[in-house]
């Protein structure tokens, strides 16, 4: 709670109030300058409308402006503004300075071919949103929701989605230091970066359970899935773990064409504001219609939530894990006038409910920190999720035969 | 239509800037600055709105851009939406009317932690561990913390009706309690914790403080007290007003308490004891703790008390809180908290701790405090060295005892209390002379096998000494707050907790000051 003085602060209040007046009035001047024009609804004093809200913001600015206990630099402030904008959007939500652009585009087609790291912002902070098993990230020991503190001694307050992803885009062979925070304790970690592509699928046999992880979606992740589909069919298995444990970003059209391979019909759409830009429609009979079971996590975002919503809705698996990231849209990208870029999704994904993809799936079983026994305590929490997978296929996998070991 | 545009933008641009602009720039220069960015962050805001994927606000646009505005000042510059902001004011009022009882979830269900003593929830004989199965009949189930607080809350007078679970019973109770007013209380103990000793703990300042400690005060020397433990660890500070009313009670008429420093003529004043009611001052040997978490308000008093040598302040050092927000009303509703000065002590010393790495700053790394040797020098009133630069740094440092792994994971799945709300102890208990025996402890051994938190193969980790004491006193604790009330389990709690322990073998040492030129 801060801490509050209040002798003179009524009269500030009522000079910033005039102040505040004057600015929102002289901002609407503006607007017509900025090609957008206002409809009666938003001329109107509701709590959602432009000058309102303009208002408060210049009553803020004005009252910093004046009363800091240090003179603000102006600059700074609205870089932070404009930066809040898009930091209250989403986690994946970016704006990008013009001086920003190069590097922007950069990093944008590298991704995360050099790292294995993919990452996220909440409210200025910086975080691991995943890691991509067997990635640069993954061997230096960076861990999914690692807040990342500090790069080569830069402090991340303030650092903008493209700056950090721009310096994990660096040259193969180049290192990183990161500072980070992990469950409220300091850690440091040295990222050596590399050429790297996740594998698209591996099946891995546990305990007689075919465990099939997609670890990304592109167009050949769709044959490749098809065959390791085909295989195991061909020999008897009826049960299956799908493992999305940590699988973020991709592409979401592959993503519904691998859901095709479980479902047929209807599998989702792409959504905006009501209105349907695309249906993903599965067009061949299924492939696969033994038991699944669906393994996530907070770091399955994107084309995993996609293809977890389908298995879920219309090939009866059972989610097992942590609810999922939340987040499955196609990304934009609006130049300013200024030649700024605001970096925000324009539409989401659905699932075959028609329900958007912009919170996260709630597993039918959910495994949370709190709930693991002392003698796991010190098992990754991606590990208990497919230990409870296993149990969950175990337990209730009544008589159908079982494949043996070997991939 | 630009052309007549212009000149008055120009004319409202100077209005707003006004004494912004006394600077060396001119205002023209800046009008140009602000207007062009003024024109680029709205351009964003309007396309941001068009753009994404689904219907966002300009309330939450620019809310976000605001929040993103104030991050590149201070941690403790902030925006406070009407809903916040009426939230604050509300819980900085001295009462609010419901049943009075602290609440919190265990295992999803809610919980009573503690009736608060002379509130209609202790009158109707609420007790610790019951569970609030239903309020007004609606099932608290699905309900979150915060909504069912508000549903017990409602006008004095009124009257809400409590489904309560209570272990042992097979019906639940069905309570109609009615409302009342609830002291928010932040002197939630204060008694003789030795003979002529006397324990005073204040949680955070607000507007009855100064009254409450003032009567504690009373109330304990009326019972014979000679010296004091004024327990300020975890107190994260309030209302200023408050804390310069309780350093009147610890120092001598006329004594600078803090001094504020800032760009406004308003920021810079100075605060002294005026001998005003509460007096007159403690004049006893006085030992104060503090710890990490002692911040804000609540560092200006340790300050201030070790400034002038009245006390001798023993624990950890002190979060660093010091930068001063003035809080203004927005227009519909909302709240602005501003830094607009720092605080001085009495010496000199800067309270706020460096903030330039934000991440060291929140998480309270030690990184962000500078070395001692580096750090400035003031003088007491005595002429002993005290350090500027972040918080308060104790005389007598002493760290508290650090859980181990299994007694954190313990606490965190509420083990103790768990076991304490279903444990009958034989014979029942009848005295504060009361102490758990061995069969206690194979009892909650028992207990957190049989409810699978650890299994029947780690059970022998659970008789190290270290944690059967640990674990023996919490459950101890908890059964005394169930028979007895709050202040017996702390005083349970306080034979087990190395800071206050420490704290009282020091006395010897907070007399020498006492007797010193400051005291």
């Amino acid at each position: 709670m801060p801490l509050s003085r209040s002798s003179g602060a009524r009269r500030t209040t009522r000079l910033a109030r005039r102040a505040a007046a004057w600015s929102a009035l002289w901002l609407l001047a503006l607007l017509p300058a900025v090609d957008v024009r206002l409809g009666a609804a938003e001329r109107d004093d509701g709590e959602g409308s432009l000058y309102r809200n303009l208002s408060i913001f210049s009553e803020v600015l004005s009252l910093v402006r004046r009363t800091y206990v240090d003179e603000p630099d102006v600059g700074a402030l609205f870089a932070g503004s404009l930066d809040g904008i898009t930091d209250g959007l989403d986690p994946l939500a970016d704006f990008v300075p013009a001086s920003g652009v190069a590097a922007f585009r950069r990093a944008q087609e590298i991704g995360a071919g050099r790292s294995g790291v993919r990452l996220a912002r909440d409210r200025g902070i910086l975080y691991v949103l995943a890691v991509e098993r067997g990635g640069p990230g993954a061997a230096a020991g960076l861990a999914r929701s690692d807040i990342v503190t500090a790069v080569d001694g830069e402090d991340t307050r303030g650092m903008a989605l493209w700056q950090i992803r721009g310096r994990l885009a660096g040259e193969p062979g180049s290192r990183l230091e990161l500072e980070l925070i992990r469950r409220g304790q300091a850690r440091t970690a040295s990222l050596t970066l590399a050429e790297w592509q996740a594998p698209n699928t591996a099946v891995e046999v546990r305990d007689g359970i075919p465990v099939l992880r997609v670890g990304r979606f592109d167009e050949a992740t769709v044959p490749a899935v098809r065959g390791r589909l085909e295989e195991l069919a061909s020999s008897g298995g009826r049960e299956l773990i799908v493992d999305l444990r940590g699988v973020a970003g991709g592409d979401a059209a592959s993503a519904y064409a691998v859901a095709a391979l479980f479902a047929p019909g209807e599998l989702g759409r792409l959504v905006r504001r009501g209105e349907t830009l695309r249906t993903f429609v599965g067009e061949s009979p299924a492939l696969w219609s033994g038991r699944v079971v669906v393994a996530t996590s907070r770091a399955s975002q994107g084309a995993a939530e996609i293809l977890a919503a389908v298995l879920a809705q219309r090939a009866g698996a059972e989610l097992v894990g942590e609810r999922t990231f939340g987040h499955a849209g196609r990304e934009s990208v609006r130049e300013l006038s200024t030649g700024d870029l605001l970096v925000l999704t324009d539409a989401f994904y659905t699932g075959p409910d028609g329900e958007l993809l912009d919170r996260g799936r709630e597993p039918d079983v959910v495994v949370r920190e709190a709930e693991r026994r002392f003698a796991e305590s010190e098992l990754p929490l991606e590990d208990l999720i497919l230990e409870r997978a296993l149990e969950r296929v175990r337990s209730s996998g009544g008589g159908a035969p079982r494949i043996g070991a070997g991939p | 239509m630009r052309g007549r545009r212009r000149p008055l933008a120009a004319v409202l641009l100077a209005a707003l800037l006004g004494a912004a602009t006394v600077g060396g720039r001119g205002a023209l220069a800046v009008g140009d600055e602000v207007e062009g960015l003024l024109r680029a962050y709205t351009e964003a805001v309007t396309v941001a709105h068009g753009v994404y994927g689904r219907e966002v606000s300009y309330r939450d646009l620019v809310f976000a851009s605001i929040q993103g505005m104030l991050r590149t000042l201070d941690p403790h510059t902030s925006f406070l939406s009407p809903e916040a902001y009426s939230n604050m004011r509300e819980r900085q009022q001295e009462s609010f009317f419901g049943v009075g009882i602290l609440v919190s979830m265990r295992h999803g269900l809610l919980t009573v932690i503690t009736p608060v003593e002379g509130t209609p929830a202790s009158r109707m004989g609420l007790r610790a561990g019951d569970v609030i199965s239903a309020v007004d009949g609606e099932s608290t189930e699905s309900m979150s913390l915060d909504e069912a607080v508000s549903r017990i809350k409602g006008p004095r007078g009124t009257e809400v009706s409590l489904e309560i679970t209570r272990p042992g019973l097979d019906e639940p109770l069905e309570m109609v309690v009615t409302r009342d007013e609830i002291p928010q209380t932040t002197v939630r103990q204060a008694y003789l914790i030795e003979p002529g000793t006397g324990y005073l703990a204040i949680t955070d300042f607000n507007r009855g403080t100064g009254r409450e400690v003032a009567e504690a005060i009373d109330r304990l020397r009326a019972a014979g007290m000679k010296r004091l433990v004024l327990d300020l660890r975890n107190n994260g500070g309030g209302l200023l007003d408050q804390a310069i009313a309780v350093s009147d009670l610890f120092l001598p008429e006329g004594s600078e308490i803090v001094a504020t420093r800032g760009r406004t003529p308003g920021s810079n004043q100075r605060f002294a004891d005026d001998g005003g009611p509460p007096d007159p001052e403690l004049a006893m040997p006085l030992v104060v703790l503090v710890n990490r978490g002692t911040a804000s308000a609540a560092e200006i008093l340790a300050g201030a008390i070790q400034d002038h040598d009245e006390g001798l302040v023993v624990g950890t050092r002190t979060w660093g809180k010091g930068l001063v927000q003035t809080v203004y009303n927005l227009s519909y509703g909302a709240g602005l908290a501003v830094t607009t000065s720092r605080y001085h002590t009495p010496s000199g010393r800067v309270i706020q701790r460096d903030y330039s790495s934000w991440f060291d700053y929140t998480s309270g790394g030690e990184a962000a405090v500078a070395d001692d040797r580096e750090r400035q020098v003031f003088l007491t009133d005595a002429g002993r060295e005290v350090y500027g630069g972040g918080g308060i740094t104790p005389d007598v440092t002493v760290e508290p005892a650090e859980l181990s792994v299994l007694e954190q994971y313990l606490l965190s799945r509420n083990a103790f209390m768990d076991f304490a709300v279903e444990y009958r102890p034989h014979p029942p208990i009848d005295s504060l002379e009361w102490r758990p025996g061995p069969e206690v402890w194979e009892a909650f051994k028992e207990r957190v096998v049989e409810t699978g938190l650890v299994d029947a193969g780690e059970a022998g980790r659970l008789d190290e000494p270290g944690l059967r004491d640990f674990g023996l006193g919490a459950v101890h604790a908890e059964l005394f707050n169930a028979r007895f009330g709050f202040e017996a389990r702390h005083r349970v709690l306080a034979a087990g907790d190395e800071q206050i322990q420490a704290a009282l073998g020091l006395f010897d040492r907070a007399e020498a000051l006492a007797a010193g030129p400051g005291g």
